[in-house]
């Protein structure tokens, strides 16, 4: 099986990522984490093929009487680094609807950002793709990224 | 031409000139000078500027000497175009146009010969300043304003001088006896806003944060060269690192004065090494002065039992004269300091390495002797303090770039005798100790000081981590635990972390802090820590109100998803930065002006306005950030519309497959979309002139929020008082914006109910149901009831974003806080049960009220649970007293069959002050004395009534409120 992290907490675009996944690749496991502390969680259980992550998500799950959790603007950026303290290799994917990614509190074209999380964050991710639900442009972009995989249908 | 020749001044079209010494330099002058110098003179068409930068131009030293003389003596103030060498106003505005710089050594020579020119006049200034020194010294500083009065009437203005005068008031303790200080900053800066004054005066203050203010002065974008050059005297010894600048920062100086341009080449020279300087220093020392730093480190120590050495150095700019302080500034000035660059220091190194010890760190966390020299109470001034040991920290690490080898219990030790490291260290140097050591404690508390400062998520992602490591192997995932063994090996990291470890930072310790509920529990544990360990309550209040909001929060239970947020500690630190000086001048000038009951400062409510833009606009921490990361960029549509959509057309397959329905749907939705798309494009913004119809307006001049802005100014008025400065000022402003974005977000929402009326207008949603099949038409129906549904549920959730997070600016309804009270109590007296119907009005209480209200209750109500009858039902009521905007509460609840009356009253009465003070430590919180302890330490606090009567125990109090939304 093909593990997939998703690290989303709109619901919408979680859905849409999920039916293009299973649209265009087999053999695939998708688990979901919709705010850090479930993604930290699962990626210190599990190995994963591939993460696709948003940028801003909750810091918590949103439970009724236990106050708001954080909103983090860069939260994403999290998984990423964890992903390299724990030594790991797994695929990372930046999945944002902004067109632009905050690293070390300045902002950079998304089309520039892989470069800059290598580059001041040491970090190594396969793209950063800019989602819209207006545009199947991000589809063309994933598509490109996931075409090297032996389970992607193209 | 109109010459008045009856008396002894001569006017030309407004020009002043006093004529005898005006014509005698005059005639010093060749006829080619004269005729090139009528222009400026007499005709004021002329470009008299100009006409000046070419003399300086062509002229040698010697002429343009002789012209400066005869134009100084031009004594019409408007007409002015060179600054008096001996000013008799104060040069704190620019009132100058600004003369093209000349070469350097030519500059010089002018300065040298207008010294030599008044060399008599400067000698008698020194030893008049020597004299001052020693009043100062003696601590006579009434006879100091007496004879600073005298030096500034015989020698005019200086920058020195105002040092001297700014001192003097600095270290007076009874201001009102400074006659001519008060007098000439009353004159000079009635309105706090003078630049020059405002900042000098302000670095004086002990408890100023002289780093955040060095800071500010330093970055400041000001349009007037003079006054940031001016501004940065006292935080700087050395002004410059190149001689283009250093050339700028001269004609600076002698704008300011003579004296001051003196000086300026006196303290550069340190660094110039130039030799024809030697005049000019030989001109201007004191011979034989009275005092030495030896002296002054005596009286910083003898004057100040704590932080001696702290204030010495803020009020060192006063002292520039005396011999050997250059080398105490030069090493601070360049390595305690916030490091904003790379500094330019190779020609200064020479210098500290000759002025302190060459230690190890190790060393460096016992060494009695830091530095080289023979002043034995400034060794005693630099030991017991910790600015000299910060900066040699700094420079041991500059010194090995980060290479360094320390033990931990060294580390530690050194963590309790330096400071603000944090922000003077390079984060680079501390990054690579970090990796140097195998040590976990060591690699955290240097990530701990790269932690605060550091931009960078990789150094809190890697510092979180090593918090967590350890927590978990050997803390059993309590931080609090962690914390309070940090305390058992040094206080300052102990508390350090305690400061770091605030609700922001400590959400993205996953691994230990898996819930919402845990970074509540987990700061209100700190928080409690933090009180026990300090023995300061303020901080088990804190954790008290923390507790009180989660109490509130379950009562309340309701899903909170608030999308609307501010970075606080970036916003903190930008009003540190940024507007925190500006307060303090405005604020300190009120005060000495005694307009401190005056509310309605107009500057006052400028600042809050211009801290509410930033609030709203920063694009790293703004609620404009959050507006268009976590809202408007797609998770606004997505939610409205492909979440709306979407499930709708998959789940009525069937029906779009009629061709007149999807005409219709697909007109809707064309619609529906638009409307989306335009609330996005349009609304959902900060208004600007790009964003003409942004809803949020950063400006105060809607009535309500008028209303909240004044409240923030009485309020941070009373905070300035009480605390006797600003160092509580950014919780106020915090706060008040959180309370003035409340009324923005309120419009938000009232916006889109509109929008969510228009959209599900009756009258458009049937005009999806023009089919006249019987089939289509029933799932017409269930599909319109059904996009009907959807819309408002999506729109009902979408209403919670827009709403102040709890966590930050939380409030409470009063009928909350008593079902939050009620619940609490039921949790030790299970029977108790609810009271009678809920009150006709209710009303939202902010910040510090709902707390104190919700204690009090507590009080009232335990007591009720615990002392009266078991089937007693509470009688509750509430009002408000607009007039004087109070809120009264009453409770009444019967007492025990077996109770009489008077026994009750001797029990609610209290009458022994030192009972109510014990209030805290004899007795929990539930105690009645309690009630009293609040009456007498909140003043808003009133117990208005408290008795048993007919059976009954009644209390009613009073809570007096700055304002409510």
């Amino acid at each position: 099986m093909f593990d997939i992290l998703i690290v989303e907490d709109d619901s919408f675009k979680l859905k849409s990522l999920k039916d293009f996944l299973y649209a265009n690749m087999v053999h695939i496991n998708i688990v979901v984490a919709t705010n850090l502390q479930n993604a930290i969680t699962l990626i210190n259980e599990s190995i994963f093929h591939l993460i696709l992550v948003d940028m801003a998500i909750p810091s918590h799950p949103i439970e009724s009487g236990t106050g708001s959790p954080i909103s983090l603007l860069n939260g994403g950026l999290q998984v990423i680094l964890e992903i390299q303290y724990l030594d790991r290799k797994d695929d990372c994917i930046v999945l944002t609807q902004y067109p632009d990614v905050e690293i070390c509190g300045e902002y950079f074209p998304i089309d520039l950002a892989s470069f800059n999380i290598k580059d001041l964050l040491d970090c190594t991710v396969l793209g950063c793709i800019q989602y819209s639900e207006d545009t199947t442009t991000w589809k063309e972009d994933l598509k490109e990224l996931l075409q090297s995989y032996e389970n992607f249908n193209s | 031409m109109n010459i008045s020749t009856n008396t002894n001044h001569f006017n030309i079209k407004k020009i002043t000139i006093n004529q005898s010494e005006f014509l005698q330099n005059f005639k010093k002058l060749d006829v080619a000078s004269r005729n090139l110098l009528r222009p400026i003179l007499f005709d004021p068409n002329q470009d008299q500027i100009k006409v000046l930068n070419k003399f300086r131009k062509l002229y040698d030293y010697n002429d343009l000497v002789k012209i400066y003389n005869a134009l100084t003596k031009i004594e019409d103030y408007e007409r002015k175009v060179i600054p008096d060498y001996f000013p008799i106003t104060a040069q704190v505005y620019d009132d100058f146009q600004r003369l093209k710089c000349i070469e350097f050594k030519k500059q010089v020579k002018i300065v040298e010969l207008l010294a030599l020119q008044n060399k008599n006049k400067l000698n008698d200034f020194f030893k008049k300043i020597d004299g001052l020194n020693k009043l100062i010294i003696a601590k006579k500083y009434k006879e100091s304003d007496v004879e600073v009065e005298k030096i500034y009437q015989k020698f005019g203005y200086s920058h020195f001088l105002l040092r001297k005068i700014l001192l003097i008031k600095e270290l007076n303790d009874d201001k009102k006896n400074l006659n001519f200080v008060q007098k000439l900053i009353s004159e000079y800066n009635p309105t706090g806003r003078n630049l020059i004054i405002s900042s000098l005066q302000q670095c004086y203050q002990i408890d100023i944060d002289y780093l955040g203010l060095k800071k500010s002065i330093i970055n400041r974008h000001e349009k007037s060269m003079f006054c940031k050059h001016i501004s940065e005297i006292p935080f700087t010894y050395l002004q410059s690192h190149n001689l283009e600048e250093i050339n700028e920062k001269l004609l600076s100086n002698i704008q300011s004065s003579l004296i001051d341009g003196l000086f300026f080449l006196k303290y550069n020279n340190n660094f110039l090494n130039l030799k024809y300087l030697d005049i000019i220093d030989n001109l201007i020392s004191i011979k034989n002065p009275s005092i030495d730093l030896n002296d002054l480190a005596k009286f910083y120590i003898n004057n100040y039992e704590t932080d001696s050495e702290d204030i010495f150095y803020k009020h060192s700019s006063a002292w520039y004269e005396i011999d050997d302080i250059y080398k105490y500034r030069i090493l601070n000035d360049n390595f305690y300091s916030e490091s904003t660059g790379k500094i330019e220091i190779k020609e200064q190194l020479h210098i500290i390495n000759e002025w302190i010890t060459d230690l190890s760190l190790d060393e460096l966390s016992i060494s009695q002797s830091l530095t080289k020299h023979n002043y034995s109470d400034l060794k005693i001034l630099e030991e017991s303090g910790s600015i000299t040991r910060s900066s040699i920290f700094n420079h041991i690490m500059m010194k090995n770039e980060g290479n360094v080898i320390i033990s931990l219990s060294s580390l530690y030790k050194l963590m309790g005798r330096t400071q603000d490291l944090s922000r003077t260290v390079d984060q680079k140097y501390l990054r690579m100790a970090a990796e140097k050591t195998e040590c976990l404690e060591s690699q955290i508390i240097f990530y701990l000081l790269i932690g605060k400062k550091s931009r960078n998520e990789k150094d809190n992602h890697r510092l979180k981590k090593y918090i967590q490591k350890i927590t978990i192997e050997k803390f059993n995932s309590n931080l609090v635990d962690f914390v309070k063994y940090l305390s058992t090996k040094s206080k300052a990291v102990a508390e350090y972390t305690y400061e770091l470890c605030t609700e922001d930072f400590i959400a993205t310790m996953s691994q230990i802090i898996p819930t919402t509920l845990k970074i509540t529990e987990t700061r209100a544990d700190l928080h409690t820590w933090m009180g026990d360990f300090t023995g300061d309550r303020q901080y088990n209040d804190r954790a008290r109100t923390l507790l009180i909001d989660h109490q509130i929060n379950r009562i309340r239970n309701e899903i909170d998803d608030n999308r609307i947020y501010v970075d606080s500690f970036r916003f903190n630190e930008w009003i540190c930065d940024d507007i925190l000086r500006e307060f303090n001048s405005c604020l300190s000038s009120l005060s000495q002006n005694g307009l401190l009951d005056y509310y309605d400062s107009p500057q006052l409510l400028l600042l809050v306005e211009k801290a509410y833009f930033e609030f709203c606009n920063n694009k790293i921490f703004g609620i404009s950030s959050y507006l268009g990361r976590r809202i408007r960029h797609g998770t606004f549509k997505g939610h409205l519309f492909s979440n709306v959509i979407i499930p709708l057309e998959e789940q009525y397959e069937v029906l779009l497959s009629d061709p007149s329905f999807l005409t219709q749907w697909k007109i809707w939705k064309n619609e529906y979309e638009k409307t989306i798309d335009n609330i996005i494009r349009h609304n959902l913004h900060i208004q600007s002139t790009k964003n003409k119809d942004g809803l949020i307006q950063t400006d105060l001049n809607s009535s309500s929020k008028t209303d909240v802005a004044y409240a923030c100014t009485k309020n941070i008025i009373s905070e300035f008082i009480s605390k006797n400065g600003t160092s509580t000022l950014s919780t106020v402003i915090v706060e008040y914006c959180w309370r003035l974005i409340v009324i923005d977000l309120r419009n938000i929402n009232d916006f889109l109910k509109n929008q969510k009326n228009e959209i599900l207008n009756k009258a458009k949603i049937e005009q999806l149901k023009i089919s006249q099949n019987q089939r289509i038409k029933e799932l017409t129906t269930s599909f319109t009831l059904e996009l009907h549904r959807t819309i408002n549920d999506k729109f009902i959730s979408i209403y919670e974003w827009f709403k102040r997070p709890h966590s930050v600016a939380p409030k409470a309804s009063l009928s909350l806080l008593f079902k939050a009270v009620i619940e609490e109590v039921s949790d030790t007296f299970p029977l108790f049960k609810d009271i009678d119907g809920d009150n006709q009005f209710d009303f939202e209480l902010f910040g510090g009220a709902y707390h104190v209200i919700y204690d009090a209750l507590y009080v009232i109500i335990y007591n009720a649970a615990k002392h009266g009858k078991p089937t007693s039902h509470l009688e509750k009521f509430y009002t408000i007293d607009p007039s004087n905007y109070k809120i009264i509460v009453s409770v009444s609840s019967d007492i025990k069959d077996s109770d009489n009356e008077d026994y009750i009253n001797s029990r609610l009465q209290v009458d022994q002050e030192m009972d109510i003070d014990n209030a805290q430590l004899s007795e929990d919180r539930s105690g009645i004395k309690k009630l009293y302890h609040l009456m007498k330490y909140d003043n808003n606090f009133v117990i208005e009534k408290i008795e048993c009567s007919n059976r009954k125990v009644n209390i009613i109090f009073s809570y007096k409120v700055l304002h409510n939304v």
